[in-house]
């Protein structure tokens, strides 16, 4: 993503962001709510024009082909906005029918991971009869159908029970070792901590620092520190933080 | 707790229960709560205040109608019959009215959570299942007592305190029976359409179930204008069956009040079999509307709580995919999610609708003279209308799938594609079924019908028009879907665009007709305009659509 601009009406949502995954690592853009990324993951995408500045995926341009992207990514977005009343068994076809996979191979992958993930049961109940944890698993499912050489997820981990939360770090974890590339959108500094290889850290539109853990600990000026207090640094919300904490305190006296 | 504050209270998950039942029959907003609540809420109140209205309309003006029919109309049978049809309609009416306009709302009642808030406070189980039911009955409440007092104070005022008390037990036994058939059909219709087993038999069950109900709708809207000829039928039906006849009928719900309260008026007018079927059906009828009201109740408290069950049926099946053609595969995903939603399924019934909507105008003009090409344009030109509208109704399906649609390499074209030959079904049988309705009547040439016919390519042309522009004025030109209900303008422009596009060749048609008098050239004219249209319209469509 080189120099993205993207604004709504006065709203500068991405603003000069500039960042790139590397070909089998985890990549994660962090940032507050509202700080933009799930719009820089759409421009990615291709599903929303930039202003300036361009963006593209392996070699591919994303606002010139957004249908070549669309096929070598694996998509898994915030909302959960699956069809409700359809079965995973029908939207898994669904999918496979529009990516033209063989019929076989996309069988056999669908199984694994209906499998690998104890989805069995849920295959042929209707999406609105699933959990938020289980209709998590029914996307991640449905973007990694045809393997994707790159993973987008943006915030993946919101509201999931701790054992789909980490079957879901299992998934990321292989696909990354198997040489995929994943770029990772989140607010929890935990997981950013744990999983990603590099992280970006995304402020009111502006992508405010990138780097490894020990770069970003480097630019901030915290040796040793947490993620978090990197990030609260970098992101000027120290005080902010130490306030709010402190009319709390007093409240809940 | 005090029953102001319960009443209050139930007023509250009331307001709720018609939240969830809008959703219910709305997937688009299902999907756009979350971006925009307030006009969501917004959308929700005035469609709640319109069926109110609506309903409140429709109650007023049957009682009134079969009121002055059954104590005023001359023309109709002896005073007798006219008494005993004209409530045992109303009775009907309000049935097939009670149950058919408060489905969705009924649906929605059986989420189980809507008693879930309150089941936080400090509330017995006692307090909470009468919240449901109060609840329940705040939903109904409107209908019911315009129901309950219209047509038996008309009646009281009209003919006397006799055959009104039998007009008010009548309608109360109604109302109960109809409630209770209602929570029956909606716990039925919410179990068939969440569940999927796989055969073949129970999608047929689901596809019935949802036409069948859209259908209800339309008819229980359309009621008015068929209530004359129904009542002159039934009448003339009553009197020509004879005695036997009439006793026989009086042993059906609801025309034993009917009969009854004619009985108590006339006396022995009335033959007296036919009273004695009547006083037994009535009180058998009472009984029964006494044990659907207790049985009503105790359904509502324990699905409030618990919900409608709607696991699957069948053993887990093989774990494979089955692919098909993109095309294929988009019109088969709309085509399901059409068919287990009430709302949605209204796409289908469309020609339905349409007869529905022109036959009492073919049937009033043909009465003074032999219907002329002009009817079957207009026809044709109500048919545009609706086919505009028809493929942003099928464009509204995706909204509940955004997540899914996001990530997938679709070009935009080839969604349009899909929606335009979903479109093209509702359009097709519209024609066909404008032209089956003209070849009914008396017309000044038997080349009328075939206007409609030509027509049907133009669906396409409609179609295909309505569909781009939409996308270029919503989404910059990639595939969107809109809400019929939510995006009123674009809706709006949708159905006047489809009504221009398609008014085009109809011009022609009638340019020529002005110009030569011959129909074989007026309707050559119309194909080759249509043509036209078509060309220019696919030359265009590219300009507007992005991927």
């Amino acid at each position: 993503m080189r120099n993205v601009v993207k604004s709504f009406g006065e709203l500068i949502a991405v603003n000069e962001v500039s960042f790139e995954v590397r070909e089998g690592e985890i990549f994660g853009i962090l940032g507050p709510n509202g700080a933009g990324k799930t719009t820089a993951i759409k421009v990615l995408m291709g599903l929303l024009d930039p202003d300036s500045g361009s963006a593209e995926v392996f070699g591919i341009s994303s606002s010139e082909d957004p249908i070549g992207v669309k096929r070598i990514v694996g998509y898994v977005p915030e909302e959960q906005q699956l069809y409700e009343s359809l079965t995973p068994r029908e939207i898994f076809e669904f999918i496979a029918s529009v990516r033209e996979l063989p019929e076989e191979k996309a069988s056999k992958r669908v199984e694994e991971f209906v499998r690998a993930l104890d989805f069995e049961k849920y295959y042929d109940s209707m999406v609105v009869t699933l959990s938020q944890g289980n209709k998590q698993k029914a996307l991640l499912i449905a973007a990694l159908i045809h393997k994707p050489k790159l993973l987008i997820l943006d915030e993946p981990f919101s509201g999931l029970d701790v054992r789909t939360a980490s079957i879901m770090k299992d998934v990321i974890k292989i696909h990354a070792e198997n040489g995929g590339s994943v770029l990772l959108s989140t607010h929890i500094m935990e997981v950013a901590e744990a999983m990603c290889d590099r992280v970006g850290i995304l402020d009111e539109g502006k992508l405010v620092a990138v780097g490894t853990l020990e770069e970003l600990r480097d630019v901030s000026q915290r040796e040793g520190a947490t993620l978090e207090k990197v990030f609260l640094a970098l992101t000027e919300q120290e005080d902010e933080v130490r306030e709010g904490i402190d009319q709390l305190r007093e409240a809940l006296a | 707790m005090k029953f102001s504050e319960r009443w209050r209270l139930a007023g509250i998950i009331s307001a709720e229960v018609r939240f969830k039942g809008y959703l219910e029959m709305n997937p688009t907003n299902l999907a756009r709560v979350k971006e925009n609540p307030q006009k969501i809420a917004r959308s929700i109140k005035s469609n709640s205040r319109f069926s109110t209205f609506i309903t409140t309309a429709l109650v007023f003006s049957l009682a009134v109608l079969t009121a002055v029919m059954a104590f005023v109309d001359d023309t109709i049978g002896v005073p007798q019959t006219r008494l005993a049809v004209g409530l045992s309609i109303f009775l009907v009416l309000s049935f097939v009215l009670l149950i058919f306009l408060n489905l969705s709302v009924t649906t929605g009642f059986f989420s189980a959570d809507v008693i879930s808030f309150p089941a936080t406070l400090p509330l017995s189980k006692r307090n909470l299942d009468e919240l449901s039911l109060l609840a329940f009955i705040r939903v109904f409440i409107a209908p019911t007592i315009l129901i309950l007092t219209i047509f038996p104070i008309i009646t009281l005022i009209a003919i006397g305190p006799g055959p009104a008390l039998v007009a008010l037990a009548g309608c109360a036994a109604t109302v109960s029976l109809a409630i209770g058939a209602l929570t029956k059909m909606a716990i039925w219709f919410r179990k068939k359409s969440h569940q999927v087993d796989g055969s073949r038999m129970n999608a047929v069950v689901r596809i019935s179930a949802s036409l069948g109900l859209a259908l209800g709708m339309v008819v229980a809207f359309s009621m008015g204008s068929w209530l004359p000829s129904l009542i002159h039928f039934i009448a003339d039906l009553t009197i020509g069956m004879g005695t036997q006849g009439s006793s026989l009928l009086a042993l059906l719900f609801p025309f034993s009040f009917g009969f009854l309260a004619s009985a108590i008026q006339f006396g022995l007018l009335v033959p007296s079999t036919t009273i004695l079927a009547a006083l037994g059906a009535s009180a058998l009828y009472a009984f029964l509307a006494i044990l659907s009201y207790r049985r009503t109740g105790n359904a509502l408290q324990h699905i409030t709580v618990g919900g409608v069950s709607s696991r699957r049926t069948l053993e887990l099946r093989d774990i494979n995919v089955n692919t098909s053609t993109a095309l294929r595969s988009i019109i088969s995903k709309d085509l399901k999610l059409a068919t287990r939603n009430i709302g949605s399924s209204f796409v289908f019934i469309i020609p339905l609708f349409l007869v529905v909507f022109i036959y009492p105008m073919m049937a009033g003009w043909s009465q003074s003279e032999a219907l002329r090409s002009l009817t079957a344009l207009i026809s044709v030109e109500y048919g545009n209308f609706f086919g505009g509208i028809t493929i942003i109704s099928v464009m509204m399906f995706d909204t509940q799938g955004a997540s899914i649609q996001a990530g997938l390499p679709i070009k935009s074209r080839e969604v349009l594609n899909a929606k335009v030959t979903m479109a093209m079904f509702p359009y097709v049988g519209s024609m066909i079924m404008v032209s089956f309705l003209l070849s009914m009547f008396p017309l000044t040439s038997p080349l009328i019908p075939l206007i409609p016919l030509i027509q049907i390519p133009c669906g396409y042309t409609i179609s295909i028009a309505v569909g781009a522009f939409t996308y270029w004025k919503r989404g910059g030109g990639r595939a969107v879907s809109i809400s019929v209900v939510a995006d009123t303008g674009m809706t709006f422009l949708a159905a006047v665009i489809g009504a221009l596009v398609g008014f085009v060749p109809l011009v022609g048609y009638g340019v020529a007709m002005i110009l030569t008098g011959n129909h074989i050239v007026s309707l050559a004219t119309q194909s080759a305009i249509m043509v036209m249209e078509l060309i220019l319209v696919q030359s265009q469509v590219p300009k507007l659509l992005k991927d």
